[in-house]
C-alpha cells in the first residue's frame, strides 16, 4: 500500500515508512510474533495438552511432501482454482458488460445472478459430487460458481456507471454502438473488471476450500481427512496451513497484475 | 463552408405527466453564416439543453432546427460540441483525444495524427501531445476540448460555458486565444456563458434567455469592430462596453453594480 497518499486521519497512526523494506520488516517481525505466542501456548499445553509445535507441523508438511502426494494435490488446487476463475471470466466479463448497456438484459439476469451468490454451496455440495464426481471436475465447478458472482457485479457497475458525458461526446460525433464499446465502455470498464478479478480469484481460493473440506477423499480435503481421522493436528494445520498461503497469494498476485495494468485510475480522472 | 443555424419555434418538456419539465418554450433563433453569437441566461434555464439540441444530441419536443439547410435529427459532423466540463477521456492522450471525431469518422491513422498536431498547435499544446488530461491544468484541458472539436472542420461550432470552470486569468487567455483564432477563419458559432463580459467581448451579438420555461428574452447586437483580440482594454473601456453591460445585467434580473465607496 502506498503511503504517500494516505489521509490526515490514517497519518496520524501512520508510522512513516515510506521504504518497501521496512514495511516488510514489520510485517515479518509481527509473523515472528505470532509464532512465538502460538509456540507459548504449545508449550504451556494451555488450553489443551494437544497443541502441536511448530516443529510437528512442520515435520508434517515434510512427511506429506515427501510420501503423500502434496504437492500433487496443491498443483490440482492451483488447477481448478484457475480453470474456474477462467471459464467465470470468460462468462462474467461479457455478461456484465451486456447487463450495463442494457436495462433489459440487466432486469432479465439480474435476479438469477443474485441467486448465484447466495446459493448455500455447502448444501449442495452432494449434489453436485453426483453430477461432478469427487474429482478436479468439480472443484472447477465451485470455484467457477464463487468466482463468478464479483466479476459479473463489478463488470455491471463499470459498463454502468461509464460517464454520460464521455457517451455523449463519442454520439455527438455520430460513433457506432461497436466504436462507442470499445473505445468508451471498454476502457472505463478496465480497473471495475480487474477489480471484480481480483475478488473473483479471492472467492475462487474460498470455494476451493468449501471443496476439500466437504469433498474430503481426493486432493487436500483428502489429506485433511486422513490427518484428523487419525487425531494427528499437526497435519490437519500443515494442510489448512497450505490453504491459507494460496488464499494470501493469488490475490496478492492479482493485486500486483492490477498494479501492472492501471495507467489510469477512475479517482484520479475525477469520476 | 461555415452554414446558418435556424432554431425555429423550438419547445423542450423533460418527462411527461406530473413530472414534465417544461424547460424551453417556442424558441426561435436565427443566426447567419459566421456569426459569433453569445447566448446568457441564469442556472438552469436550459443553455445546455438547447445547445445539445443544436447538436442533435437531444430530441425536440416542438419545432425544428437547421444547420444550412439540414433538418437535424441526429448529430452530424458538421457541428461539433465543446462540452461544459470537458469531457475529455482520461485514457487518451492530448492526441488521442484530439483525433477522436477523425477517427469515428474512419480518417486513416497519419492524416489523423498530423490534423491532430496542427491542431494542438493552434491551441498552444504543442509538446503535450503524449500528456494525459490527468496531467493537464484546466485552462489546457479545455484547449483539448476545443482542439478535439475544431479537428473534425465543423461548420458551426457550438460552446458550452467552455470557461465557466476556469479561473479568471486563464479565461481571459482562453477568450483572446479563441477570437484570435476565430477572426483568422470565421465561423459560425454559439458560445453559452454566464459570464456578461465575456458575452460582450467576444460576441457580434448577445442573446438572453429567460427563466424556465425559457425563451429570449433579449437579442442585441454588439458594436465593436474586428479583429478584437489585440484590443480587449479599449474594448472594456468603451463607454458602450458599460451601457451594454449594464443593459444585460438588467435582462437577467441583475441589480445594478453600486460603486463601492473609496475612503480617502
Ligand atoms: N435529462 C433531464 N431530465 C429531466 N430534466 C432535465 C434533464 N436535463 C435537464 N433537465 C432540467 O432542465 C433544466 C435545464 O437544464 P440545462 O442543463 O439545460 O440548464 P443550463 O441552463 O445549461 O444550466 P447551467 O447554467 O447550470 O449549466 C433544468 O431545470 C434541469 O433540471
Ligand atoms: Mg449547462
Amino acid at each position: 500500500m502506498a503511503t504517500a497518499d494516505e489521509s490526515p486521519l490514517r497519518q496520524r497512526l501512520t508510522l512513516s515508512m515510506d521504504d518497501r523494506n521496512h514495511q516488510l520488516i514489520l510485517q515479518a517481525g509481527f509473523g515472528v510474533f505470532l509464532l512465538a505466542l502460538y509456540s507459548a501456548f504449545a508449550y504451556l499445553g494451555y488450553p489443551s495438552e494437544r497443541i502441536p509445535s511448530i516443529l510437528m507441523i512442520v515435520e508434517a508438511l515434510q512427511v506429506q511432501i515427501a510420501e503423500e502426494g502434496l504437492l500433487g494435490a496443491v498443483w490440482d488446487a492451483l488447477y481448478a482454482i484457475f480453470i474456474g476463475f477462467f471459464l467465470a471470466t470468460l462468462v462474467g466479463i461479457p455478461m456484465g458488460i451486456l447487463m450495463g448497456v442494457s436495462r433489459t438484459i440487466e432486469e432479465l439476469l439480474d435476479p438469477y445472478v443474485n441467486a448465484i451468490y447466495v446459493v448455500p454451496y455447502a448444501a449442495i455440495v452432494p449434489a453436485l459430487i453426483v453430477w461432478f464426481g469427487t474429482g478436479i471436475r468439480i472443484r472447477v465447478a465451485i470455484c467457477f460458481l464463487f468466482a463468478f458472482f464479483p466479476i459479473v457485479i463489478n463488470s455491471f457497475e463499470g459498463a454502468r456507471t461509464t460517464p454520460e458525458g464521455l457517451l455523449e461526446v463519442a454520439e455527438s460525433f455520430n460513433a457506432s454502438w461497436l466504436f462507442t464499446m470499445k473505445n468508451v465502455v471498454l476502457p472505463y470498464e478496465i480497473p471495475y473488471i480487474l477489480a471484480g478479478l481480483r475478488m473473483g480469484i479471492g472467492r475462487a481460493v474460498r470455494g476451493l476450500v468449501l471443496v476439500e473440506i466437504i469433498v474430503a477423499v481426493t486432493g487436500l480435503g483428502g489429506l485433511i481427512q486422513n490427518w484428523s481421522a487419525a487425531f494427528r493436528l499437526e497435519g490437519v494445520i500443515s494442510v489448512v496451513l497450505v490453504l491459507m498461503f494460496l488464499g494470501v497469494t493469488l490475490p496478492w498476485l492479482m493485486g500486483k497484475v492490477y498494479d501492472r495494468l492501471i495507467w489510469w485510475d477512475v479517482e484520479r480522472a475525477g469520476f | 463552408m461555415p452554414k446558418s443555424i435556424t432554431v425555429d419555434r423550438v419547445s423542450k418538456t423533460y418527462g411527461s405527466g406530473e413530472d414534465a419539465v417544461h424547460v424551453l418554450d417556442d424558441i426561435s433563433i436565427s443566426i447567419p453564416e459566421k456569426q459569433f453569437v453569445c447566448i446568457l441566461g441564469p442556472s438552469g434555464c436550459g443553455k445546455t439543453t438547447l445547445m445539445k439540441m443544436m447538436d442533435g444530441l437531444i430530441d425536440l419536443s416542438a419545432g425544428e432546427i437547421r444547420i444550412g439547410d439540414n433538418v437535424i435529427t441526429e448529430p452530424t459532423p458538421e457541428a461539433a460540441l465543446v462540452f461544459q466540463n470537458f469531457e475529455l477521456f482520461p485514457w487518451r492522450t492530448t492526441l488521442e483525444n484530439v483525433e477522436l471525431g477523425l477517427e469515428i469518422l474512419g480518417v486513416d491513422k497519419s492524416t489523423r495524427r498530423e490534423r491532430a498536431r496542427t491542431w494542438i498547435d493552434r491551441v498552444g499544446l504543442d509538446g503535450f501531445e503524449e500528456s494525459y488530461p490527468s496531467e493537464l491544468s484546466g485552462g489546457m484541458q479545455q484547449r483539448v476540448g476545443l482542439a478535439r472539436a475544431l479537428c473534425v472542420d465543423p461548420e458551426v461550432i457550438l460552446m458550452d460555458e467552455p470557461f465557466g470552470a476556469l479561473d479568471a486569468q486563464t479565461k481571459d487567455k482562453m477568450q483572446t486565444q479563441l477570437l484570435q483564432l476565430w477572426e483568422q477563419e470565421k465561423k459560425t458559432v454559439v458560445f453559452v456563458t454566464h459570464d456578461i463580459r465575456e458575452s460582450i467581448f467576444l460576441a457580434d451579438r448577445v442573446l438572453v434567455m429567460g427563466t424556465k420555461p425559457s425563451s429570449i428574452v433579449e437579442d442585441i447586437e454588439i458594436p465593436f469592430e474586428r479583429p478584437r483580440w489585440k484590443r480587449r482594454v479599449e474594448i472594456e473601456n468603451d463607454e458602450r462596453f458599460a451601457e451594454i453591460e449594464q443593459l444585460l445585467r438588467e435582462r437577467l434580473g441583475l441589480k445594478a453594480e453600486e460603486e463601492p465607496e473609496v475612503v480617502q
